[in-house]
């Protein structure tokens, strides 16, 4: 519990970064949409892990246990080999494309970020197959 | 490997969270064990094996795959 407590206030103090200099930044009502889109993303997944957590917690069950840590680990890595031809992709299109390269990265990170929570809703939901281990 | 969790349980009278809280994991990972797609440690596999009084091999039975 004490875990999820500091990592929702550390979701909290990113918040609370991303609402101070965001402002200052973006004129442009699409991409101000668009940080939005993304931020409610991330509180909306943020909410869902902490109502899961207190749950357990009302429960009596430990926050993590040697199969949530175990697909973790499996989302972690799928995570990391997918981002590696996300990353090509990315390469690839930045000389076709007219992007900045702040854009790219941008963008090459929110895809590493949606990448990796549907690996872990994947594991998750499936299971770790003990063939596949 | 297949296991009998779900039948000693039933016959324990026993709910997956009285199971899960008894050997200190969360209620989904009994759920995935009893369904076959999920492998315990060998400390998990013992720890519910001691609930049921009963043997690793009587719980869990090993196949080569």
């Amino acid at each position: 519990m004490k875990k999820s407590i500091i990592t929702f206030i550390i979701i909290l103090i990113i918040i609370a970064g991303l609402w101070i200099f965001i402002p200052t930044q973006i004129f442009d009502k699409n991409d101000f949409l668009h940080s939005s889109f993304v931020l409610v993303l991330i509180i909306v997944l943020g909410l869902w892990v902490l109502y899961k957590r207190f749950i357990s917690f009302k429960n009596g069950e430990p926050a993590e246990d040697e199969l949530s840590k175990l697909v973790l680990q499996k989302s972690v890595s799928l995570s990391y080999y997918i981002s590696l031809y996300l990353w090509l992709i990315v390469s690839y299109f930045s000389n076709r494309l007219n992007f900045e390269t702040d854009q790219l990265i941008g963008y090459g990170i929110i895809g590493m970020a949606f990448i990796f929570v549907g690996s872990w809703a994947y594991f998750s939901l499936k299971g770790v197959d003990p063939k596949n281990l | 490997m297949n296991n009998r969790i779900k039948e000693f349980r039933a016959r324990d009278n026993l709910t997956q969270l009285d199971l899960a809280k008894l050997v200190g994991v969360r209620r989904e990972t009994i759920v995935f064990l009893e369904k076959g797609k999920y492998n315990p440690s060998l400390k998990l596999a013992y720890d519910i094996s001691k609930v049921f009084n009963l043997a690793i091999e009587d719980v869990f039975i090993f196949k080569n795959l």
